[in-house]
């Protein structure tokens, strides 16, 4: 993992299906809960300048609310167009003392 | 043969026209299928979804039949919604991809956005256009959509009939079958090297079973199937299920399908020994005492329903086989430039077990773990090949993949210069009358 600041989630922990936006380092990041797992992105769409916490979360895939791009929350993959790259993905680590999101590292 | 379960009402419709022979050029003509695009597919409703993936506001499906792009919607108050897929700037596809969700309908060529409604509710740089635009005229252009059963239907002529009277009786059988209350389990499409009718025919016919399916023998009595012909070239078949091949030796005692069928239901199938053709007949019974440990509900279903398989084919392109717990509903589309290649979608439906008797009742549903139905994912759309059904690498139940073995070569047959027309025989009557009606639609339809 790159060195980076660990942001704390002002939430200890959040529903299935539900999503907020945190900010880490200037970067605006979603952090969403399904299956109990957190996962968290870039929350902007790769297509267009869009916030992707404007769409809606549905089980993995998130939905751009501007042109429909769908992304898989665990990897950030596009699954569908008109987007074609990845969102970025950020780590989500989950401790005692409450939820914390950081940079990725570029192999994950 | 003791037929307590005896069928009455054979309903044969007749087409508007007189049979022709059906000959190659509909098949594998380039002009028969540019003329297919004008004649049919604008003028009939054609299954496009289903409701259950419009749920919420701005849920959207995509639906392609022929040149044609149909964005199918649900509204802020909760109706359906369809329209042409074109943005009326310059005429770019409004949605590029298949479903999904928005906020707004926005095109990704000049973000000209529409409403769930239609409505051209913003167009950037107004100024720009001298004269200004009139929003009202320059909405996405609507077309006709209802659902019957959870299925979604379209239709681009505003002078066609009403969805209820299009389909008409053979969706009253459809409908017996309450489709809208079983869970989506597949969602596949298979792109295939043949016309799209080549597929139809297919199922419009028993005569072919013998031949290729022998599973089948084991199961249902097809040669005694009834054939049902309907209004607007819907066709049907029922066959006597939960039984077998009748043309065939009697087995004394049940085949391990027919086994497994009366387990599944509380039934002993060393009872049947010596009396394999009642087990028909007691299947009906063993369901209704089976049903409320399942948490199913047979009260308003026949007996009739409760023991045999039917199958109804929807003039122009929609396929749907049904038994009281479990349904396929299939679509044949027809490639936009190739009259040899199409593609064939299959939908499959099952009645789901309560999770609470699941385990008790002893059923096994492949490939789910009983759950409760609400938390059964929705299939992903997979869309594979023909070649990968014949390496065996994608399944479309054993039946459907032996009729795909076969197709490719009955396509080559109709392009050969040895093949003339169609020589059918007396349970190939839902292929002829598909096909009457087929050429009214095709022709002036004054007649």
């Amino acid at each position: 993992m790159i060195e980076s600041e660990k942001r704390r989630v002002p939430y200890r922990a959040l529903s299935n299906g539900q999503m907020i936006v945190v900010d880490v380092e200037g970067e605006a990041i979603l952090v969403c809960r399904v299956e109990g797992r957190y996962h968290a992105l870039r929350d902007l769409c790769s297509h267009a300048d869009q916030a992707l916490s404007e769409g809606r979360l549905r089980g993995h895939t998130i939905y751009c609310p501007l042109h429909g791009s769908r992304f898989d929350v665990r990897t950030g993959e596009c699954l569908s167009p008109p987007a074609t790259f990845s969102v970025k993905r950020f780590l989500v680590e989950e401790s005692d003392e409450g939820l914390f999101v950081s940079r990725a590292r570029e192999e994950d | 043969m003791n037929h307590v379960l005896a069928r009455a009402n054979v309903i044969h419709t007749p087409a508007p026209v007189a049979a022709q022979p059906i000959t190659a050029d509909r098949y594998i003509s380039t002009d028969w299928l540019a003329r297919e695009a004008d004649r049919i597919w604008p003028r009939a409703w054609l299954f496009a979804g289903l409701e259950r993936d419009l749920a919420e506001p701005g849920d959207y499906r995509v639906f392609n039949i022929a040149y044609e792009s149909i964005l199918i919607t649900r509204t802020e108050p909760g109706e359906l919604a369809a329209f042409f897929n074109v943005c009326q700037h310059r005429g770019a596809r409004v949605v590029v991809n298949d479903h999904g969700w928005v906020k707004n309908f926005v095109c990704p060529y000049h973000g000209w956005t529409y409403g769930y409604d239609g409505h051209l509710d913003h167009v950037p740089d107004p100024e720009r256009f001298t004269g200004g635009i009139d929003c009202e005229k320059r909405s996405l252009r609507p077309i006709r959509v209802g659902a019957v059963g959870g299925l979604v239907w379209i239709c681009m002529d505003e002078a066609a009939p009403s969805l209820t009277d299009f389909l008409g009786e053979a969706w009253q059988a459809v409908a017996a079958y309450h489709l809208e209350d079983m869970t989506l389990y597949e969602d596949q499409t298979v792109e295939l090297d043949c016309n799209w009718k080549a597929v139809f025919d297919n199922f419009g016919e028993l005569y072919h079973v013998d031949h290729i399916h022998p599973q089948h023998e084991l199961l249902f009595d097809c040669p005694t199937a009834e054939n049902h012909l309907f209004d607007y070239g819907h066709t049907g078949v029922v066959i006597d299920g939960h039984t077998v091949n009748t043309r065939m030796p009697i087995p004394e005692k049940p085949n391990p399908y027919l086994k497994g069928q009366l387990r599944m239901f509380g039934g002993d199938p060393d009872a049947y020994d010596g009396r394999v053709l009642e087990i028909r007949t007691d299947i009906p019974r063993l369901r209704r005492e089976a049903g409320p440990r399942l948490g199913w509900c047979y009260d308003d279903m026949s007996d009739l329903r409760l023991s045999d398989i039917e199958q109804y084919n929807f003039f122009p392109n929609t396929m749907i086989t049904v038994q009281p717990d479990d349904a396929i509903v299939m679509r044949t589309r027809p490639h936009p430039t190739d009259p040899n290649k199409c593609f064939w979608d299959k939908l499959t439906f099952r009645r789901q077990p309560r999770a609470e008797v699941a385990d008790r009742a002893n059923v096994a549903f492949e490939p789910h773990d009983p759950a409760d139905v609400a938390d059964v994912p929705r299939p992903e759309h997979d869309q594979f090949t023909q070649d990968e059904i014949i390496a065996g690498n994608k399944s479309m139940t054993i039946t459907i993949d032996q009729d795909i073995h076969l197709i490719r070569d009955i396509q080559a047959g109709m392009r050969s210069r040895g093949f003339r027309d169609a020589k059918l025989c007396d349970d190939e009557i839902r292929v002829q009358h598909y096909h009457d009606w087929l050429n009214h639609w095709m022709g002036d339809r004054s007649e």
